[in-house]
């Protein structure tokens, strides 16, 4: 019966006995009660009966359990019977948890636990009741159906006296408790309190049902509904605070709703509806969502359909409900009700859009936007979600799967596929023709589970491919057993067996494939499917070899496995291969030479690997496709040393790394030219063709052949990005022409449920559609461009993305920048429409920037200006365009590009002058630039204009949008770059104004707070006395604190985080070094010499004091920084001297406690 | 079999270790090298108890002298030593050693390998040698647990470099104990020997009898149960001292498993309750030990369900205990597969896929 009606008395008995139990002293060593509550928690209840049967009559049975035990096992017994499947078990378990708890209570009526043996009756009792009104459902003669009734009622009334037996029961133990000061606020009064309260809602409850077994209008039915209800009432007016004042509220509305009074009913689920979903209200919230949805969805009002929409994604969406919600009793149906709400609103937008506007409006006004944009993309697609979650309780094979399987028979959903019926196959082809249905399912979820792009979705899709596997695992299993029945043909059971060595494959279990695989390739060696078995058992066999390599199996069985795959590959190569010649080389014989190269190529035998590919005929076709095959084998290698290689550097030697690749790439391209000649050109639609052309263009680009790389990439007929791009061909231009931000003409948009403001249109706000609203409000500006939609295409989502990816990687190395715009306007699109994610745009960026970054400072170290000017100008002209786009560009595209041009800068900027620092003595003259270097700073100061203004142009756009940026850190970020752009262009004061509105708000930002004093530093070298300010802070606030900290609080705070990560290490000994710099320079105009020497000892006494607390000042880099300081001090004081810090043995102790 | 000072507790410890830490963080510029030390009168509670410092000046396998700030020598005997921290010791070591209390193992070594070289090779001796042994403990602990990558080949080989070329380390019986388990894993009984053996000539008489034990699980292993049996009855006579009950405890399995070989089965299951009435219920190696035996004995006495119950004492209460989990583990994945209950089956099997990246 149903989980959330015996949850909380679940809960409220196993907290109630543990928590008794464990006040009691343990004699015995072994923690029984821990290892019983690991049982209980794990739903192996059978396994705790066991455990606790094993003490009975046991010597060893501990003190504590010896008088519950059979309390707790009448329990667990009825946990037992809860969870079982079918009728007779339930009765031997009702049966056996009566018996356990007789046996306590005849042994211990009075004692302390009695009111939870009684209440556990009174369960055992209801549960039975529950049975019997189940079967009241199903087609009865009038006999039957009155004898059932009675049953039911004799059932219910029997628990109501158990009920009412533990409720006086516990009500002693509670005036017990409550009667002494050391006990009544004690924890155990607590749960006897809780369990007092907890047995009257069940006692009350219990009374309702009695009273619905009376007929409609039975005097019987409406005094114990009424008795019930007031109850009820009086029991949330004493507790409304409490989850179980709540539980009585709810149960009281099912008492009105029983007794007709649905004005009251509705007053209390909005009261209840409005409840926060927090975990102690989980179970109330989802009975009060069903009992709401239950109530309105026949009337189908649009305003109820909204509301129960909005507390359905608040249940199932917004929060992060225990999945065991989702499949109770009362989950299964809020879906279904869910479905049909949708389907409903669907229905009525259509047929009366100004009823539907109006509900939308009313309902979701008061609604946060968030809740607003994601409930009006579930309304978005009506028929899929409908469908998703008819579908979703249809899976969990439960009473309400008939219902779903009605629901999904409408045919709205015709074209999705009808899934398969649970009920037991008749024939063996009804068995096939199911098991064929649950392969088609998994097959596609298999399919989704290669495409997802995001750690969410491929959760997700990973969850439903294990469970369309299992689905298919039963599907056979049932197929199998109908065939023994039906004696189904040899033939057709070795096809069974193909598809399930198939299953065992694609989920992974390597043996089980192979057992399968290997039976039909040896003992049905000349049948048609022998082939297909002994390619699956040869795969299975080299996804073992290679999943023992990668766990690091010990030698020995890592040879066996080798073993394994070449004795298939050979047995193959035999059997079909003749003399490797023919035209028609089967698929497998080719895998069979593949794997032979790709076991050598993973055993480090690349020569041997070469000889396999040798042994085919260049011109044979089969050698095209196996050397493509080989090609990509060798990619996958390298890819996997390469990541060997980065988590143990010494692992794979350079060159053996660079032979793979080499070799890897004259595969593929051998392969596919060869390819090319044989089919006049190549064909788009040859998959393994064009997916050869991707891996020899990322080849080609880490090689440094990008010009190679953008010919595979753009090649007329096989080209990746050449078939990507095809697909986008127009539909960029419809993105293009509707934008976004543009409204849409007003009566049109009207008359579809609108795009257009109320103001733009002219309407007025109540003529204006609702949805229109709901829409506008909620959707940002990706809403106009996934509207669109892209012409369906052979490749996958994460082929498509890669090729793009590629492609933009690689037209930016080969400067063709305006092809480069036009694939990054596809990207963008790509992920606009809901495929790929802004993280993986984003990473797609910084290894673009990354890129761009080693390609400049390449040929600055060269000295080749003139292909670094090529480069910065060329590569200006493209982020030029970007940037001057009206629209398209999102957060991350402008950041980028503002990043872009500040690298830029700062890669242009001439180098600062000596790193050490020198003696302080005012007036001296920096040395002359020279004119490169004038024009490389004219050339930097243009690029932190342009930055400037980028980041000027994104902090504009956050203000009037700030939905736009990415994330709620966007504004500071960009806050925080557009100040450092003005810091490097001089303007100082601006670069301070600009800091301060975001600091006053974010006061304790670190990086903020080192940019502001950054800014001062940079600043004193232009006015003096700004040194002091950036050590001791600015802008002071009232109560005299500065708002800009300076180096003195930043080297404070994180002084005391110092040891916390190397990064605030870091960041310390970077703030110190800023500030003996700021030291060392304000000395140097300081005109008394007597104040002159001061400070210099000041700042040397400073140091041996940094010295000493912290010996080891940041490593070498850094000590040989503060070093040179030292001496500067030094110097400046008038006491040279080549002696750095001491050493740390030279500290004497008394220094040490004066310290 | 495992060392008492790092078996014990872990969490509590942990916790302690950490306090310390944060406390030593600050003071380690401004004292020199510290020690913590367990309680003398309990040196096995494997808790903090107090941090000594001033200047480690010698370090034996056997005891560890500290020049205080007084200038006294304090001799302390290293099976009272938790940890020690070195003025110059780099930060990562500190957090390496957290990190292996934890039983984050592979944390702890890719701490241990971002400290610099140059760093690593101008520390003083002793850092060197903590070095050493956190890398090479951290690999066994690792590979023990079943991780795919580290071997135990690989870690054998480190701990044995170590053994080799460290003998007068404070670490190297917990090391010899290592070395010695990783070898048993292997099924190398003849190497393991020899390692248990320089447990036996340790100073105090619980670390001889643990080394005791080893062989005597030894020769259990072997087949030779009458000199096993010989064994495990010496340490129960051996004189009482602190730490020695523990493993008393571990003869008394021992003594269970052989009654259990007998088919003595009445016998069997009066020594493993005499374990469960005398031992500490919060021992995690100790228990998973004995349930592990007691599921082992039940399967030979052909009562599965029993097995199960004691298996699953591994698997729900001492699972931290790695190698004894992933037995526990995969005899239940059959036991499971036995009952018709496959998807019990699976659930084991999920833990060993995900937990420890075993596949069969």
């Amino acid at each position: 019966m149903s989980f959330l009606r015996r949850f909380p008395t679940i809960c409220l008995f196993l907290t109630g006995v543990f928590s008794l139990v464990s006040t009691v002293s343990v004699s015995a060593a072994e923690d029984w009660e821990s290892f019983y509550d690991a049982l209980m928690n794990r739903g192996y209840y059978d396994v705790a009966v066991t455990y606790l049967e094993s003490f009975r009559n046991s010597p060893s049975i501990p003190d504590d359990l010896a008088t519950e035990l059979d309390n707790y096992l009448g329990e667990t017994t009825l946990e037992l019977m809860r969870t079982s499947a079918t009728k007779a078990e339930r009765q031997l378990y009702s049966d056996q948890a009566r018996e356990y708890l007789d046996r306590y209570l005849s042994q211990n009526g009075g004692g302390e636990h009695a009111y939870k043996a009684n209440s556990a009756l009174a369960d055992l009792y209801t549960e039975e009741g529950n049975d019997e009104q189940a079967r009241l459902q199903k087609g009865l003669s009038e006999t039957e159906r009155k004898k059932i009734e009675k049953t039911v009622q004799d059932d219910y009334a029997k628990a109501l006296d158990y009920a009412k037996t533990a409720v006086a029961q516990a009500k002693e133990a509670a005036q017990r408790m409550k009667s002494s000061d050391a006990t009544s606020h004690s924890a155990e009064a607590q749960i006897i309190y809780a369990d007092y309260l907890g047995l009257r809602i069940k006692e009350n409850d219990l009374l309702m049902k009695l009273a619905e077994t009376y007929p409609e209008g039975a005097d019987d039915r409406k005094s114990g509904l009424e008795t019930a209800r007031a109850a009820f009432d009086a029991l949330y007016e004493k507790y409304s605070k409490y989850p179980g004042g709540f539980k009585a509220r709810l149960l009281e509305t099912k008492a009105a709703l029983a007794l007709g009074d649905k004005a009251a009913a509705t007053e209390y689920l909005d009261e209840l509806l409005a409840l926060p979903m927090s975990k102690a209200l989980y179970a109330i919230k989802t009975e009060t969502i069903l009992l709401y949805g239950q109530m309105i969805i026949e009337k189908g009002e649009a305003a109820d359909l909204f509301r129960l929409m909005i507390a359905f994604y608040d249940w199932k969406y917004a929060n992060d409900l225990p999945p065991v919600f989702y499949i109770t009793a009362e989950g299964l149906q809020i879906h279904l009700l869910a479905g049909q709400a949708v389907l409903k609103l669907d229905g009525i937008k259509n047929s009366e859009p100004k009823k539907y506007a109006d509900a939308a409006k009313t309902v979701f006004n008061d609604q946060k936007p968030d809740v607003l944009k994601s409930v009006t993309k579930l309304l978005a697609k009506p028929d899929k979600q409908a469908y998703e979650w008819f579908d979703f309780v249809y899976r969990q094979k439960s009473p309400f799967s008939a219902e779903a399987e009605k629901l999904l028979a409408d045919p709205v959903f015709a074209g999705r596929g009808n899934p398969a019926t649970d009920e037991e196959p008749t024939t063996f082809e009804d068995a096939v023709e199911r098991l064929n249905r649950a392969w088609t399912n998994f097959t596609q979820a298999n399919a989704d589970a290669g495409n997802a792009l995001t750690a969410e979705t491929s959760a997700k899709t990973a969850a439903r491919k294990s469970e369309t596997a299992r689905a298919v695992e039963r599907a056979m299993r049932a197929a199998f057993q109908t065939a023994g029945r039906y004696s189904a043909e040899p033939g057709q059971l070795d096809k069974l067996r193909l598809q399930w060595a198939t299953l065992n494959f694609m989920t992974g279990r390597w043996i089980d494939a192979e057992v399968l695989g290997d039976f039909l390739l040896y003992k049905r060696g000349g049948s048609a499917i022998a082939p297909k078995a002994a390619e699956i058992s040869l795969l299975a066999a080299k996804s073992a070899f290679r999943e023992g390599k990668k766990n690091g199996v010990e030698e020995a069985e890592l040879d066996e496995l080798h073993r394994a795959v070449q004795s298939r590959a050979e047995y193959i190569v035999q059997k079909w291969g003749g003399d490797l010649t023919g035209d028609n080389l089967l698929p497998v014989v080719r895998e069979a030479l593949i794997v032979q190269m790709d076991t050598a190529v993973t055993a480090g035998e690349l020569d041997k690997a070469k000889e396999f590919l040798n042994a085919i005929p260049e011109s044979s076709t089969a050698y095209a496709d196996a050397a493509i095959q080989f090609g990509q084998s060798l990619w996958s290698t390298y890819i996997e040393l390469l990541n060997q290689k980065n988590e143990d550097p010494e692992s794979v030697a350079d060159a053996t790394l660079q032979e793979v690749l080499e070799s890897a790439r004259a595969s593929l391209e051998a392969g596919l030219k060869k390819k090319l000649e044989l089919t006049s050109g190549g064909r788009g639609d040859d998959l393994p063709t064009v997916n050869a052309a991707l891996s020899l263009a990322q080849i080609d680009l880490l090689s440094g052949r990008a010009q190679e790389a953008q010919e595979w990439l753009l090649h007329p007929n096989i080209g990746p990005l050449t078939l990507v791009e095809r697909r986008f061909a127009g539909v960029v231009e419809q993105a293009a022409e509707k934008p976004a931000e543009e409204p849409a003409e007003s009566e049109e948009a009207s008359a579809e449920g609108g795009e257009a403001p109320a103001e733009e249109s002219g309407e007025s706000a109540e003529t204006e559609s609702a949805e229109t609203e709901s829409t506008e409000a909620a959707e940002s500006n990706a809403s106009a461009t996934q509207d669109l939609i892209l012409p369906p295409s052979p490749l996958s989502d994460p082929f498509q993305l890669s090729a793009l990816t590629l492609g933009l990687r690689v037209l930016v190395a080969t400067q063709d920048f305006e092809h480069a715009e036009k694939v990054m306007n596809c990207l963008e699109l790509f992920v606009s429409t809901g495929v790929g994610s802004e993280e993986r745009l984003t990473l797609v960026y910084l290894q673009l920037g990354k890129q761009l970054q080693e390609q400049i400072q390449t040929l600055r170290q060269s000295g080749d200006v003139e292909t670094l000017r090529s480069i910065t100008s060329g590569f200006e002209g493209f982020l030029d365009r970007i940037s001057a786009r009206s629209q398209g560009n999102t957060y991350m595209t402008l950041r980028w590009v503002a990043d872009t041009y500040f690298n830029f800068g700062l890669g242009l900027k001439p180098a600062a002058a000596a790193a050490a620092p020198t003696p302080a003595a005012e007036g001296e003259e920096a040395a002359p630039e020279t004119s490169t270097d004038q024009e490389d700073a004219q050339n930097a100061a243009e690029y932190f204009k342009k930055a400037g203004k980028t980041y000027q142009t994104i902090l504009q756009r956050i203000e009037a949008e700030p939905e736009w940026a990415a994330s709620p850190n966007a504004k500071v970020a960009t806050t925080l770059r557009m100040s450092e752009s003005l810091r490097e262009l001089g303007r100082f004061g601006s670069a301070v104004k600009v800091l301060i509105p975001i600091l006053e708000t974010n006061e304790t930002n670190l990086e903020l707070q080192t940019g502001a004093a950054l800014i001062l530093q940079e600043w004193g070298k232009k006015k003096r006395a700004l040194y002091p300010r950036a050590i001791q802070g600015a802008v002071p606030r009232k109560g005299g604190k500065n708002l800009i900290w300076g180096w003195n609080r930043i080297i404070a705070l994180l002084s005391r985080n110092i040891d916390k990560s190397p990064q605030f290490k870091e960041k310390f000994y970077d703030a110190v070094i800023n500030k003996m710099e700021c030291r060392n320079e304000w000395i140097a105009g300081i005109t008394d010499p007597a104040e002159k020497i001061k400070q210099a000892k000041g700042g040397e006494t400073e140091l041996l004091k940094l010295h000493k607390l912290h010996p080891d000042l940041g490593g070498a880099s850094y000590k040989k920084k503060l070093e040179s300081y030292l001496k500067a001090f030094r110097e400046t004081a008038g006491e040279p001297s080549d002696e750095g810090f001491p050493q740390p043995q030279q500290q004497p102790q008394e220094e040490e406690s004066a310290s | 079999m495992t060392s008492s000072l790092f078996s014990m507790t872990n969490g509590l410890r942990h916790l302690s270790l950490l306090a310390a830490g944060l406390v030593l963080s600050a003071a380690a510029s401004l004292y020199a090298d510290s020690v913590i030390v367990s309680s003398a009168d309990d040196p096995y509670n494997g808790e903090a108890d107090s941090t000594q410092s001033g200047t480690i000046s010698k370090i034996t396998r056997d005891e560890l002298t500290l020049k205080d700030k007084a200038g006294l020598d304090v001799v302390i005997e290293t099976n009272r030593v938790i940890e020690t921290h070195f003025n110059d010791e780099p930060v990562n070591l500190q957090v390496a050693r957290s990190a292996i209390d934890a039983a984050q193992y592979e944390d702890a070594l890719r701490k241990l390998a971002d400290i610099p070289k140059g760093e690593a090779e101008t520390a003083s001796e002793f850092v060197k040698q903590d070095l050493d042994f956190y890398r090479a403990q951290a690999s066994g602990l690792l590979a023990l647990s079943g991780h795919p990558e580290m071997t135990l080949r690989k870690a054998g080989s480190r701990l044995n470099d170590f053994v080799r070329n460290n003998a007068d380390s404070w670490h190297y019986y917990e090391a010899n104990r290592l070395l010695g388990r990783i070898l048993v894993a292997m099924e190398d009984s003849a190497n393991a020997k020899s390692f248990f053996e320089n447990l036996q000539k340790a100073p105090w008489p619980d670390v001889k009898v643990e080394g005791s034990i080893a062989l005597a699980n030894l020769l259990l292993n072997e087949g030779n149960v009458d000199d096993a049996e010989k064994a495990y009855n010496e340490v129960l006579a051996a004189a009482d001292a602190p730490g020695v009950d523990r493993q008393k405890a571990y003869a008394r399995i021992g003594l269970a498993k052989i009654a259990s070989f007998r088919k003595e089965n009445d016998a069997s299951k009066a020594l493993f309750q005499e374990v469960i009435d005398n031992s500490d219920p919060d021992d995690v190696d100790l228990q998973a030990t004995l349930y592990n035996a007691m599921g082992e004995a039940a399967e030979r006495s052909g009562d599965p369900k029993a097995a199960i119950v004691a298996f699953l004492h591994v698997d729900l209460l001492y699972s931290t205990a790695s190698a004894e989990h992933i037995s526990a583990l995969r005899h239940l994945s059959k036991l499971w597969k036995q009952q018709l209950r496959d998807d019990r089956a699976a659930e084991a099997l999920a833990i060993l896929r995900e937990r420890y990246k075993i596949n069969n």
